[in-house]
């Protein structure tokens, strides 16, 4: 699989350059700035990219905004944000660009390779990701309806929201997928939302519950 | 005609009264002149007794004064002090010009008072002293001339009483206040006085606060993230040592010492967010707030004006009011709507958060109705800030702060 990398800082793009070669991906281009980011899009045509928020000139959310250009002049382009801070308002504004193939991420996350690798591999693959702490962001803000729900339901809710599949909740709460595929029924249930939907979509759907 | 006569007769009693004061001075002031100049109380003294001329005069005037320029103080052996204090010159000035007119200004006082009622009397009572009592300078001693000077002096006493004594009057104050008016240069260089003293005092508080939130951001960095990073670095020490013998021990410590790393990495992003939210840095105290705004529970709405300059200590503030705000109306208002106003009134940004819950909100509580207003109050202060709580019981609850920008 083919990545563009995009990260002003130099240790951790090597670093980050380092544990995708290892595992497998083909690192296409590191490039430092947002102009670069779209140029390096336009020739490598990357199965998915690395994108920091915060690059130079004025180190606020040029990466950001690079990333939605990215997605309006190639539309479905996998895109993976990461960012020092995650904040909501930045999560909707990706989203807003298209929901299919984006991850939003904590730089930090990328501490976790394993989870890293997997969140990457489903943007690729055209899933949605986003970081926990936006959901529990999100998850406070809509406190009240989420209080019908038990405590297993809430985190079946979250992981959802972070764009998990069936399988993947399972693994994480160590559970078997029937016993997932339940608690998704009484979630969407008590929430009143369509039942049915799968995958990116069934991500949209909890996630507009959740108001963003 | 009434109205005039008995405004006459206040002019009068006020030149009177004024004239005896001058005569008074006449005679004790080259005491309190000599003594003045090494005896600074005396100075001071008789500065304020022209200030108390000049409060009089404009109140004769109805005319408002400036506060006086503030007494210079000195020590007794500082008399060149004396001769540079302008406001001491001015009153010395004015004593004399009180002393000089002393005499004459009771004469015209009393003349004003006197000469109506003087001629009435004389006009009766001659017969009892005749000759004694005079009309116009004329003495009386027959009753033609007792009824025709009289009633001529008694015109001329109303008329002065009427139409005389006013304008002498007001001539005589506004001659007071323009010898003791402090120039505008004097009033300008007391202002910046003041202005200095209230710079200094606010410089040492913002000072003050610096160092303690410096302090703040040193001990949670130490405890904090310093000593996880401590006991990271032991971690991975001790796997290196497990390798070769432990691997499943070694893997072990190295999980524990990834999990401490994202410790560290939480309580750092928790230190960061504190001192200056990354938000706030990124899209301007309008984009951060709104966004607060999006995140709160409660449907919130913002209004914000062109807040122009803003230093980032007061972006900072503001922000952390309006999130201190919103969390309290999520946790302890059970409000169904809020408005957060932000805007620029001259030096000063200004916020509102209202919300239309249930009020009873104290600044001060603690534990389970905490709402944290109180460190609000000590942030918003730290930089001369003030704020306002409205609260009633049963609401609506309105929080208002006033933060200067320059």
């Amino acid at each position: 699989m083919r990545v563009v990398v995009v990260e002003d800082n130099r240790i951790l793009a090597e670093g980050i350059g380092l544990l995708l070669t290892e595992a497998g991906f083909e690192v296409a281009a590191i490039v430092t700035d947002a102009d670069a980011f779209i140029a390096a899009v336009e020739e490598h045509k990357p199965d998915v990219t690395v994108v920091d928020v915060r690059l130079p000139p004025t180190f606020t959310d040029e990466g950001l905004r690079a990333a939605i250009a990215v997605r309006r002049s190639r539309p479905g382009q996998p895109v993976l944000v990461f960012s020092q801070y995650v904040e909501e308002v930045y999560a909707a504004e990706l989203l807003a660009a298209g929901s299919e193939g984006v991850g939003y991420l904590l730089k930090d996350r990328v501490s976790r390779v394993e989870e890293f690798l997997d969140a990457l591999r489903r943007v690729a693959a055209g899933g949605t990701v986003l970081d926990p702490e936006v959901v529990s962001q999100l998850m406070v803000r809509r406190h009240s309806p989420l209080e019908r729900l038990t405590p297993r339901e809430r985190e079946v809710l979250a992981l959802m929201a972070e764009g998990l599949g069936n399988a993947e909740i399972a693994d994480r709460l160590v559970v078997t997928e029937a016993a997932v595929h339940k608690h998704v029924g009484n979630v969407f249930a008590k929430l009143d939302l369509a039942p049915g939907d799968s995958g990116h979509r069934r991500v949209l759907a909890v996630l507009a519950h959740l108001g963003l | 005609m009434g109205a005039r006569l008995w405004r006459g007769a206040v002019a009068g009693l006020f030149l009177l009264f004024r004239g005896l004061i001058g005569t008074a001075a006449l005679v004790v002031a080259p005491y309190l002149l000599i003594i003045g100049v090494l005896f600074p109380p005396a100075t001071t003294l008789l500065v304020r007794l022209a200030e108390l001329e000049r409060k009089h005069s404009a109140r004769y005037l109805g005319v408002p004064i400036e506060p006086a320029a503030p007494v210079t103080k000195r020590r007794f052996w500082q008399v060149h002090k004396l001769f540079r204090d302008r406001a001491a010159g001015r009153a010395f000035r004015l004593l004399l010009l009180r002393m000089v007119l002393g005499i004459p200004t009771v004469f015209i006082g009393s003349l004003i008072l006197v000469t109506a009622p003087a001629a009435a009397a004389g006009m009766v009572f001659w017969p009892l002293d005749p000759g004694g009592p005079t009309l116009i300078g004329v003495p009386v001693d027959s009753w033609a001339i007792a009824l025709t000077l009289g009633p001529l002096q008694i015109a001329l006493g109303l008329a002065l009483l009427g139409w005389g004594a006013v304008p002498i009057a007001r001539g005589y104050a506004r001659l007071a206040l323009r010898m003791l008016a402090p120039s505008p240069a004097e009033l300008e260089a007391a202002r910046l006085a003041a202005r200095v003293d209230q710079l200094t005092r606010t410089r040492a508080g913002a000072v003050d606060s610096h160092g303690a939130e410096l302090r703040r951001i040193e001990r949670d960095l130490h405890d904090g993230t310093q000593a996880q990073l401590v006991s990271l670095a032991m971690r991975i020490g001790v796997a290196k040592q497990a390798l070769r013998t432990d691997p499943e021990r070694a893997a072990k410590l190295l999980d524990d010492a990834r999990d401490g790393a994202e410790q560290a990495m939480t309580e750092l992003r928790g230190v960061l967010r504190s001192m200056y939210p990354p938000i706030l840095a990124d899209r301007g105290l309008a984009g951060a707030v709104s966004a607060l705004a999006a995140r709160c529970p409660v449907p919130a709405h913002l209004t914000t004006s062109e807040l122009g300059d803003v230093p980032a200590a007061v972006e900072a503030a503001a922000y952390f009011v309006v999130a201190e705000s919103l969390t309290n109306i999520a946790k302890h208002a059970a409000a169904t709507e809020v408005d957060i106003r932000m805007d620029r009134t001259g030096p000063d940004l200004r916020v509102v958060v209202t919300d239309n819950g249930i009020g009873g909100a104290e600044i001060g509580e603690t534990g389970q109705r905490s709402t944290g207003l109180a460190g609000m109050v000590h942030r918003v202060e730290a930089i001369d800030g003030a704020l306002w709580l409205e609260s009633p019981v049963g609401g609506p609850t309105t929080v208002e702060v006033t933060l200067p920008c320059e």
